[in-house]
């Protein structure tokens, strides 16, 4: 294994029973997201996507094959705080307020003596920090997501994972997020894995689009995206672009049956 | 006057207003048809009662409202400790919930004259009554509290390496709350039940004697303002309860109304 690598996926399984069945729902992955790099992972619903995006977490054990984050076992990587999580349903304490969430994870890791000034100027940078002193119930899904971002970025970790962070969001502020993520990933230099039904987006914002294809859910192709950067939105008018998103478009209706590829993709996760 | 000074004012009127017109119609119709005392006194005459010897009534409030208030807190710590074993172990809450339920489905009547020979005629076999009525609702509640735990949350915070005693004590007990104070409103008026069930069978000092001796003296009026009292003593502990919610889940839906 190379020493730069974030994440090492090897011949990776994960199979549940359901009822007397047991369902595969990945099989077969190998999967390398290099240190700084921004990888986004995309598939159709029921894909695994998700399953192995919390297999790389340390959420799941696999039922066979490996994950390495930084060379070793995931488990070392929490150990370290290396890792942040920002998922769909960001999963905010509502008792406490903005501050108090994103200061959280400082709480939790350990003493730090500049923590609140390190969370006033975290809220800035996501431009939520006029709403420090409101509680989560206050706030609109995008604002939420900030918070969400904030709170996985304040110990400076390594490997950001997201499991469709904006997918709930209007399309407005799905936009406005994307652009701030990739400032924030560029000022950080971490690697990202990023999951998501959005094929624009995943074009959009990653180095490498790994499609995958379900049932069971295995790694179809690994698509890299020689887009420049920064990327801004004016890219989605290149041709360029343009025929990346046909080439990973091409990959997922031809992954699956085209009935299911139909049906899986607007009506999303859950 | 402001808007919400008015809507203030109108929320308490009209209750008042509606409770002042049941009140004379009673009285009314008390005078009109010469309803014998005994059956059924006139509200002048309740209060006649209850203003004749106020510290009656009041001692045995006090006594009464000891006994279900310590009852309670007894059974929701109790409860909550068990929850949080049964919370934590499926094999646990298989073990326990039987004998809970065994608890809660026998009546308290019948268990109550045993606390008695146990206990004697104090304090104790009254708290332990209101404690043993209570104790369910709390359990229950408290074990399905500590699993409503978000997921996601869960999931957050063992990314971060959270400890479980971390999970527990920033996640677990405050998600929990919202289903404790709702055991806490279902138990309020039991735990009353149960003081007053303990003062019937035992005959120790509280309202259930007050009403047990009304009632032998055929003073109806004076049954009545025990029942009054009895009404009061409720409505300021569900009240109460319903402030602390209110305080402490202002985060939480549910923190509305009573």
């Amino acid at each position: 294994m190379s020493p730069e690598s974030a994440v090492e996926v090897r011949h990776l399984s994960h199979r549940y029973p359901v009822g007397n069945e047991t369902v595969v729902a990945l099989t077969g992955i190998d999967l390398t997201v290099n240190d700084g790099e921004f990888v986004a992972v995309i598939g159709p619903s029921g894909c695994g996507k998700t399953t192995l995006l919390s297999i790389i977490a340390g959420l799941l054990p696999p039922t066979d094959g490996q994950v390495l984050v930084f060379g070793s076992d995931t488990r070392a990587a929490k150990q370290s705080q290396s890792l942040g999580l920002v998922t769909q349903d960001p999963g905010l304490l509502p008792w406490l307020d903005v501050a108090s969430n994103v200061l959280l994870t400082l709480d939790i890791t350990g003493p730090h003596d500049d923590a609140e000034e390190h969370v006033s100027e975290l809220l800035n940078r996501v431009g939520i920090s006029r709403f420090a002193r409101y509680y989560p119930g206050q706030l609109s899904g995008g604002m939420r997501q900030r918070v969400a971002l904030a709170r996985a970025l304040i110990h400076h970790p390594r490997l950001l994972l997201m499991d469709e962070p904006f997918g709930a969001l209007d399309e407005i502020s799905r936009e406005e997020m994307r652009f701030e993520l990739l400032q924030v990933w560029e000022q950080e230099q971490m690697s990202v894995v990023f999951v998501t039904h959005s094929i624009r987006e995943a074009v959009l914002l990653a180095d490498r689009v790994v499609v995958m294809t379900g049932q069971p859910g295995r790694v179809k192709d690994v698509v890299e995206i020689d887009l420049e950067r920064p990327r801004t939105a004016a890219l989605e008018d290149s041709p360029r672009y343009q025929s990346l998103l046909a080439d990973v478009r091409g990959l997922l209706v031809s992954g699956t049956d085209r009935s299911d590829f139909v049906h899986a993709i607007p009506r999303g996760r859950r | 006057m402001n808007r919400q000074f008015q809507h203030n004012v109108l929320i308490l009127l009209t209750p008042a207003l509606a409770s002042a017109l049941l009140l004379a119609v009673w009285e009314t119709w008390v005078r009109v048809r010469d309803v014998k005392e005994y059956l059924l006194p006139a509200p002048s005459a309740i209060l006649a009662a209850l203003v004749d010897d106020p510290g009656r009534f009041a001692e045995g409030a006090r006594l009464s409202l000891q006994a279900a208030v310590g009852g309670l807190l007894l059974a929701s710590l109790g409860a909550f400790i068990l929850a949080v074993a049964m919370a934590h172990s499926r094999a646990l809450e298989r073990a326990l919930y039987p004998p809970a339920l065994a608890l809660k489905v026998t009546p308290i009547v019948a268990v109550a004259p045993l606390f008695t020979i146990w206990f004697g005629f104090g304090l104790a076999p009254k708290v332990l009554i209101a404690a043993m009525i209570t104790f369910f609702p709390m359990l229950v509640n408290s074990v399905v509290g500590l699993r409503s735990v978000d997921p996601r949350a869960h999931d957050f915070l063992r990314t971060i390496n959270a400890s479980k005693w971390q999970v527990f004590w920033r996640l677990r007990v405050p998600s929990s709350l919202p289903f404790v104070f709702a055991g806490l409103r279902i138990s309020v008026p039991l735990s009353l039940i149960g003081a007053v069930v303990a003062e019937f069978l035992s005959g120790s000092n509280g309202i259930g004697q007050l009403i047990l001796i009304a009632n032998g003296d055929f003073d109806t009026p004076v049954l009545f303002g025990a029942i009054f009292v009895l009404a009061a003593m409720g409505i300021l502990l569900t009240a109460s309860v319903a402030l602390v919610e209110r305080k402490i889940l202002f985060w939480h839906q549910s923190s509305v109304s009573l």
